[in-house]
Parts: structure tokens; sequence; C-alpha cells
């Protein structure tokens, strides 16, 4: 079975000092990665915007900071983390052939919805204290940018759904295709951007002064 | 092999660990901070683009890529990083 499951991770021929060396390879498809790097590069802009604006505004960004809830911003950040981690486990099950990745990839669906949930309570308390969109630059930016991040989460959510599916149609021992594998490699890394986005726009928004 | 592919995983789950780590730590930090402070803020950005490239190196698994891909991500995390902190320290 571990031999089947290797297959996926051919490996070049032996180099003297590197025969250990598993062969270099793109995660999931070329074409992803061209979406992915786009991606990260309009969230670099959204970065930089956040930047510049608190410079020119820096008494509305901290007082803006200030009314936000900072601790659900962790708890996100820590559910996100968790997410990537069972993804990772995920990938390795169907390529191990374990039977076990539809329950890891559900445990990272709950902390998906974990953090949508967060984020709903978070926007309500925000609403309810009378902070709205149109109220400053700050707002403005923070549900906007934390918005599209949501966006690109409920995407990764449905990722994952079929993700599930697949792990769900793959017993112990059933030893998937290198095409089928790429296909969960495919979501598991647009999984960890969703996670990787976070990872600076909350600090952005929540913790650089 | 297969001690092979668990020392895979404990690395990853080393990794997430550490990141669960330096989450909490800087947010900490950042919600302690007493003013505006450019250099906790750097800190703080510094440890976020760390933490950005054990993602992308460790669970999108760029460690192993091909050269320009991982050169690709390498060199946005590094450029987006000086960007930012350019423009944070400068402005």
């Amino acid at each position: 079975m571990t031999l089947q499951a290797d297959d996926v991770h051919s490996r070049e021929p032996s180099i003297p000092g590197q025969a250990d060396q598993p062969a270099r390879r793109i995660p999931g498809e070329e074409g992803l990665w061209v979406f992915l790097l786009g991606d990260m590069g309009i969230f670099a802009l959204f970065f930089g915007t956040l930047v510049v604006t608190r410079a020119d505004q820096p008494d509305v960004f901290h007082a803006g900071q200030q009314a936000l809830h900072p601790w659900l911003g962790i708890v996100n950040t820590l559910l996100l983390l968790t997410g990537s981690i069972l993804v990772v486990y995920g990938v390795r099950a169907i390529r191990g052939a374990t039977g076990s990745a539809a329950g890891l990839f559900t445990g990272a669906l709950v902390c998906g919805l974990g953090f949508a949930g967060v984020k709903a309570v978070e926007y309500s308390l925000l609403i309810r204290e009378g902070h709205t969109a149109g109220t400053n630059d700050f707002y403005m930016y923070y549900f906007v940018f934390t918005g599209i991040h949501l966006a690109h989460l409920a995407i990764g959510l449905v990722l994952l759904g079929l993700l599930i599916r697949l792990g769900s149609r793959l017993p112990a021992g059933r030893v998937p295709s290198a095409s089928r594998v790429r296909l969960v490699e495919c979501g598991g890394c647009y999984w960890h951007m969703v996670d990787l986005l976070w990872l600076v726009l909350f600090p952005l928004l929540y913790l650089v002064r | 092999m297969a001690v092979r592919d668990v020392r895979r995983v404990d690395t990853e789950t080393g990794v997430w660990l550490i990141l669960l780590a330096a989450t909490v730590l800087t947010a900490v930090v950042g919600l302690e901070q007493a003013g505006a402070s450019h250099a906790v803020g750097l800190v703080l950005l510094a440890v976020a683009f760390v933490k950005l490239r054990l993602v992308g190196l460790y669970f999108m698994e760029l460690r192993t890529a091909p050269l320009p891909l991982r050169l690709l991500f390498e060199g946005y995390v590094a450029g987006v990083f000086v960007v930012l902190a350019e423009l944070y320290v400068i402005r």
C-alpha cells in the first residue's frame, strides 16, 4: 500500500548526496499557481492601501482599532491555522490511502465555519456599536477587505465540501489516481492561501499601530 | 518509508504549533503596546510574514516545489514585506 501511495511522489533517479530528497514537483496544477499568486498580488495591494491610509489618518485608524474585538480575531487565526493542518493531514491521508481524509477535511470545514461564525458575531457587534463601512476609511477598509477575505473562505468551504465527498469515496487501501491527488492538492493549496492572507490582514487591521 | 512519512507529519505539526504560539504571543505584544511604536509594528509585520512563509513552504509544500515557483513565492514574501515595512516606517 505504501509503495502504491509513493507512486504519486515519484522520485528522481538517485543523485549522490540527494538520494533521500523527494523530486521537486508543483503542488496541484501550474494554472492554480497563476491564480493563487495573482490573488495574493491583489491582496498585497490591499495591505499597502491599509499601511498608506493608516499613515495619512493615524487617529482614525487608532480609534478604529480600539473598537475592534481583537480576541475574536485571534480565535479566528487559530481556527484557520487548525483548519490548515487538518487539510495537510487530509492530503496526506488521500496520498497514503488511509481512508481518514473525509474526517480530516470535515474537521477543516468545521474550523472554516467557525471562522465565518465568529466573523458574523464581530460584524454584528461592530454594527450594533454604530460602526459601519460608511463610518470612516478605517471601517470601510475593514469591512471591504475582511468581506473579500470571507468570500474567499466561502469558496474554500465549497472546495472542502468537494474534498470531503472525494475522500469519502476512497476507502482505506484504495490508492487514488495521480490526477485525483493533484485535484486534492489544488483544493488544499487554495485553503492554505485563505489562511495565508488572513495571517497578514489580521495584524494589519488589529495590531499594528 | 513509514518512518519518513511520520517524521514529515511531525514536522508540519511542529510548524502548526509554532504558528499557534507565534499568533498568541504577537497578539499579546500587539495588544499590550502602550502607544504607536514603529519598532513593535515592524516586529509584528515581520512575524506575520515569517508565518506566511511557513504556511507556504510547509503546508502548501512549496519547500519541494520547482525552483522558479519557490522563488516566486519567496520573492512575494520578501518583496511585499519590504515594501510594507518601507511604507510603514517612511510615511
